[in-house]
C-alpha cells in the first residue's frame, strides 16, 4: 500500500474482512492515532480534535495547538486524513474553520492499530489486568 | 477586552515565527484560532502556562522533519555495487584489526588468510571511496585510488605465491623477498596519499581519511629500513599503533561506503 497515492484512495475498506498480515500498516505514533480515534467517522475541526482527545484519554493527554496541527500536517502528508471542502454554516460556526476526516487509508490504519492493541489486551488478560 | 485578546494573539502568531515557513503559511491562522479558542474555554494563565512548550517543542520536530525530508529527497541511498564494496572494505579492516588478537598465535594458514581479505577489502574499499569521491575531483580522485588497487594487487599476488610455495610461510617470513618488501612499503605509502587525497576533497569523513592518513605513515615509519620491528621496540610500538588507525579508518570508510546515502545528480540545463 503506496502512502504517495493514498489520497486517491476513496472506498472505504470492509474493516471485519481485511487482513493485517496483507499488507504492513504504516507507522504512527500514539499522538497521530489518537487525533484520528478523534476524528473518527465524523468531520471535526482542531479544537473539536483537541477536546475528543482529552475525553477518549480521560484527561490523560492535552495536546496543544502545534501539537494538534503538526500531526494533522504529517497525516495529511501520508495521506490518512483529508481536508472536508464543505465550510460550515456562517451562523453555527467559524467560517475560517477547516475540517478533516479520515480517509480510506487512515480507516485502514486505524483499524490495524486497534487489532493490534486489541491482541495485546488479550495476551495481558490473564495476568496483567488483574495486577495491582 | 477586545484590545488584551487581541495582544495574546498577537504575541501568540509572533511565537508561530518559530515554524518553518511553509508550515506557517499553511497552519498559522488555525492555530491562532485553536489557541483563541482555549483561552476563551481554559483561560488566559491556563493557556498559556502550555503555549510556550507546545510551540517549541513541535516547532523543533517541524524544522527536524523538514530537514530530514529535503536531504532525503536530494540524495540516493547507496548503489548495489557501493554497499557491496564497503562490506568487503569494513571485513578488510576488520581482518587487519584482529591481527591484535593473539597475534603470535596466527597460523600461517590463517595469517596469510587475513592478509587477503584485508588486500582484497583495501581494493574494493579504494574503488568504492573513489567513486563516492570522482564527483568532487575524478583526476585527484584517481590518482589517489589508483596506487592503492596496483600496491595491494601485487601484494596479494605476493601472498599468494607465498601460499603456494612449500615451506615456511607466515609472519615475519619476508625477508628473502624484497620485492614483497618493497610492496608492503608501497602498500602503506598509497593507502597514506589515499588518504590525504580523502580528506582534501572531504567529500567522506575527513576523521576516517586522517586515520587512514596517520596509521599508514606510522605503519610505515614502524617498518624501518622496510624490516619489521623487533619484539617490544618503539618501532614496534608505532607500526602497531599505525595498523590500529589504518584498520579503524577502513573500517570507517568502509561503513560510510556502504551507508552513507550519497549525493542525487542535478538535473542538467
Amino acid at each position: 500500500m503506496s502512502l504517495d497515492n493514498a489520497s486517491d484512495v476513496d472506498t472505504v475498506p470492509d474493516m471485519s474482512t481485511a487482513k493485517t498480515d496483507a499488507t504492513p500498516p504504516p507507522q504512527i505514533s500514539r499522538t497521530a492515532m489518537l487525533i484520528m480515534l478523534a476524528i473518527g467517522p465524523e468531520e471535526r475541526h482542531g479544537y473539536a480534535i483537541m477536546g475528543e482527545v482529552a475525553r477518549i484519554t480521560e484527561g490523560a493527554t492535552k495536546l496543544g495547538p502545534g501539537g494538534v496541527y503538526t500531526t494533522i500536517r504529517r497525516l495529511l502528508d501520508d495521506g490518512l486524513i483529508e481536508e472536508s471542502d464543505e465550510r460550515p454554516d456562517p451562523d453555527m460556526d467559524d467560517q475560517r474553520r477547516r475540517y478533516y476526516r479520515l480517509t480510506g487509508l487512515g480507516r485502514t490504519v486505524v483499524a490495524a492499530e486497534a487489532r493490534r492493541l486489541q491482541s495485546l489486551v488479550a495476551a495481558a488478560k490473564p495476568w496483567a489486568l488483574e495486577a495491582r | 477586552m477586545t484590545s488584551a485578546a487581541g495582544g495574546h494573539e498577537r504575541i501568540y502568531r509572533s511565537l508561530l515565527r518559530l515554524y518553518p515557513a511553509d508550515y506557517r503559511a499553511r497552519y498559522a491562522e488555525q492555530q491562532v484560532q485553536l489557541f483563541t479558542d482555549q483561552k476563551r474555554d481554559n483561560g488566559a494563565i491556563r493557556t498559556w502556562l502550555r503555549a510556550p512548550i507546545d510551540v517549541l517543542s513541535t516547532a523543533a520536530s517541524e524544522h527536524l522533519r523538514r530537514n530530514r525530508t529535503m536531504a532525503h529527497s536530494m540524495t540516493l541511498a547507496p548503489t548495489p555495487a557501493g554497499r557491496l564494496l564497503g562490506v568487503l572494505g569494513v571485513f578488510g579492516g576488520v581482518f587487519l584489526l584482529l591481527g591484535f588478537i593473539n597475534l603470535e598465535q596466527w597460523t600461517p594458514d590463517l595469517f596469510n588468510l587475513r592478509l587477503i581479505v584485508f588486500n582484497l577489502g583495501a581494493i574494493a574499499i579504494a574503488t568504492g571511496v573513489h567513486l563516492r569521491q570522482a564527483s568532487a575531483g575524478r583526476g585527484l580522485s584517481l590518482s589517489g585510488a589508483a596506487p592503492v588497487v596496483v600496491a595491494n594487487a601485487i601484494y596479494l599476488v605476493f601472498t599468494f605465491l607465498l601460499v603456494a610455495k612449500p615451506g615456511q610461510l607466515g609472519g615475519g617470513d619476508y625477508q628473502p623477498i624484497g620485492l614483497y618488501i618493497l610492496s608492503a612499503a608501497a602498500m602503506w605509502l598509497s593507502d597514506a596519499w589515499l588518504g590525504l587525497v580523502t580528506f582534501r576533497l572531504g567529500v567522506l569523513n575527513r576523521w576516517s581519511a586522517l586515520a587512514l592518513l596517520v596509521g599508514s605513515i606510522a605503519a610505515f615509519v614502524g617498518m624501518g629500513n622496510f624490516g619489521l620491528a623487533e619484539n617490544g621496540s618503539i618501532a614496534e610500538k608505532v607500526i602497531l599503533t599505525g595498523l590500529a588507525l589504518h584498520g579503524l579508518g577502513w573500517v570507517l570508510l568502509g561503513l560510510e561506503v556502504a551507508l552513507r546515502r550519497r549525493p542525487a545528480p542535478t538535473a542538467s540545463a
